[in-house]
């Protein structure tokens, strides 16, 4: 159960920094078999490139966890309290709403890849094999996205859901009040 | 109505109501396929495909090398090396920040990384001194968004991606320019000292000390050697140099300085996870930019400003005008993205230099990186300092003019940068 635990909050991180690591020592690899063994290895480069959208769709994952994507909030919090966490659900919503889109998309996509099987150039592997990360990726974002805000409802619905009470101070104006009120 | 003007309403409501802004081009995307009935398979087809490109490997190993070098004691080396070189004169403490910031750029890839590494030590001791905080924050962010601008860079990997435009060219197209736009941040930080009467702490430059601090910083200056030195030897890509730095960083850190341990580097790897989350928003925005074709933008765009004007110096200072008003809201990556496919056909036409334009490219992103809303450098500045992005956003202002001269120098003398590049690799066809 421990191990479950662990895993729930750590998955996304274990598998990222995992094919970064591949990522570095793959690439390092091609450059140690050129000098000092004078072979050229191919495999390296499908490995790494592999490795690459794995680690960015799990990185995917933990930011939006650690609310680490790219956003602009600045609009959010120059609106009243009032208006703000609707707004920002509305957002969410409709991120969530991208996620299924996404997930139905790349089944369909995978459905075609299943069909017409296709094998990478160096290594020979089915193609749906790495390519069913877009599926696990989007599933996951979404499953993290509903994570925030049940976290957030049991932490008894405090501020922006998943965002840091004092981060929403820093751009926000009325935090003070907030403040004020706990 | 203009189906252009829809999905630029579209994308701009989803950006201001604080959505992720993968998502927000994600969204805009599936509405322009929808428009012109291309199947959505595409999204998904771009999802693994825009993510698989070697060069696009470089960016998180050159982050996670960055973060190595940083925690591993090369970034203090490096501090060390600039205060002896600069550190007498008035503003000492600023000059040296920049210094450093100019000597870190040469090993990391990245803006905002550049000035958490750096300021994270001239900050405090900024501080200690008694500068205005905000003044320290400012210098910090503007000389940090050096980080990008001198190679290896995080930007110019993802223009030379977009524009089919070599790599190592831009990488060292970046070089004279990143050392002109350092002299005019140090000439704007010492006229603000001097006016402000910051006095100078360190002894005056002798040889002495500043040759033990090269040598014990010799493992830091090793570095971009081995990074600029292998890619230009022709030894290795800047992939693999990437690699290289990772392993280099890690031997330094271990054995040379012992300031790493197993710890560090897991934070290091978890940081650059991080990191690495945000390169998503490539994926819809190289889909969104491959339907910028069938829209005719580029076409659009190109007779839009011809009609205005012929100047190709007036169109450059247009186009800086508008990446920097873009800039401001929008994440530099997905900027490049989205606009070199539309101005690239423009000014490529005029007879500018895809070379030229990449470095005019990444110059306006960085001034991106000092705006607010959206202003990556601001942010790390400010919470190294502790004090609001707001104030930071004030005082930085004269960095930023530092900035736009920087800016129209490249566009007015494209030999600045087209020199190295040329010299090296002869004149490109």
């Amino acid at each position: 159960m421990a191990v479950f635990a662990w895993l729930e909050k750590h998955l996304e991180e274990v598998i990222c920094c995992s094919c970064i690591v591949i990522i570095a020592c793959c690439v390092f690899l091609q450059v140690i078999a050129r000098y000092v063994f004078n072979i050229a290895v191919h495999w390296t480069e499908e490995v790494s490139a592999f490795a690459m959208v794995w680690a960015v769709y799990m990185g995917a994952g933990l930011c939006v966890r650690e609310r680490f994507h790219v956003r602009i909030m600045v609009g959010v919090a120059s609106l009243p309290r009032m208006m703000g966490k609707p707004v920002i659900f509305v957002a969410d919503f409709l991120w969530a709403f991208f996620c299924i889109f996404m997930i139905k998309v790349s089944w369909e996509y995978l459905g075609v890849l299943w069909k017409f099987t296709a094998t990478t150039p160096s290594l020979g592997i089915n193609e749906l094999y790495p390519q069913s990360i877009l599926l696990i990726g989007y599933a996951l974002m979404l499953i993290r996205l509903i994570q925030v805000y049940v976290k957030w409802y049991k932490d008894g619905a405090h501020g922006l859901p998943g965002m840091l009470e004092d981060e929403w101070t820093e751009i926000g104006l009325e935090a003070k009040a907030d403040g004020e009120k706990k | 109505m203009d189906p252009l003007i829809i999905l630029s309403i579209c994308f701009v409501v989803l950006t201001l109501i604080g959505m992720p802004l993968f998502v927000a081009v994600g969204i805009t995307t599936a509405l322009a396929l929808f428009m012109i009935d291309i199947p959505y398979t595409l999204l998904a087809q771009t999802g693994y495909s825009s993510l698989t490109p070697f060069p696009l490997l470089t960016i998180p190993l050159f982050v996670l090398a960055g973060r190595l070098m940083e925690v591993g004691g090369m970034a203090k080396r490096m501090i060390g090396i600039a205060t002896n070189l600069v550190g007498a004169y008035r503003g000492s403490m600023g000059l040296v920040t920049v210094f450093a910031c100019m000597l870190f750029a040469a090993l990391s890839g990245s803006g905002p990384a550049t000035t958490a590494a750096i300021g994270s030590v001239t900050v405090p001791a900024m501080k200690r001194e008694g500068y205005d905080v905000p003044f320290a924050a400012a210098i910090t962010a503007s000389a940090g968004a050096l980080g990008s601008l001198i190679p290896p860079s995080n930007l110019m990997i993802i223009y030379g991606l977009v524009s089919e435009t070599s790599i190592p060219r831009l990488f060292l197209a970046g070089v004279l320019p990143g050392i002109v736009v350092t002299a005019l941040l140090m000439i704007t930080t010492y006229i603000i000292a001097r006016r402000k009467g910051y006095g100078g702490s360190g002894a005056p430059f002798s040889w002495k000390p500043f040759l033990r601090a090269s040598w014990e910083g010799k493992w830091a200056i090793g570095a971009p050697v081995i990074i600029l030195g292998g890619i230009y030897g022709g030894v290795f890509t800047p992939t693999e140099a990437a690699s290289v730095a990772v392993f280099y960083a890690l031997f330094v850190g271990f054995f040379a300085y012992g300031d790493l341990t197993v710890q560090k580097v897991i934070d290091a790897l978890r940081f650059t996870a991080l990191l690495t989350g945000i390169l998503i928003l490539i994926s819809p925005t190289l889909a969104f930019g491959q339907l910028s074709a069938f829209y005719d933008v580029p076409t659009a765009v190109q007779e839009a400003i011809t009609s205005v004007t012929q100047n190709t110096f007036l169109i450059l200072i247009l186009i800086g005008i508008f990446y920097i008003f873009i800039g401001t809201f929008m994440e530099s990556f997905a900027q490049i993205i989205l606009f070199t496919a539309v101005f690239f056909p423009l000014v490529t036409s005029l007879g500018v230099d895809p070379v030229v334009f990449g470095i005019f490219t990444v110059i306006t992103c960085e001034i991106g990186f000092l705006t607010p809303p959206l202003g990556a450098n601001l942010t790390v500045a400010a919470r190294l300092s502790g004090i609001t992005i707001e104030k930071v956003s004030v005082a930085v202002l004269p960095f930023i003019g530092a900035y736009i001269l920087g800016m129209i120098i490249i566009i007015a003398f494209p030999e600045l940068t087209l020199t190295l590049p040329n010299w090296f690799y002869g004149p490109s066809k």
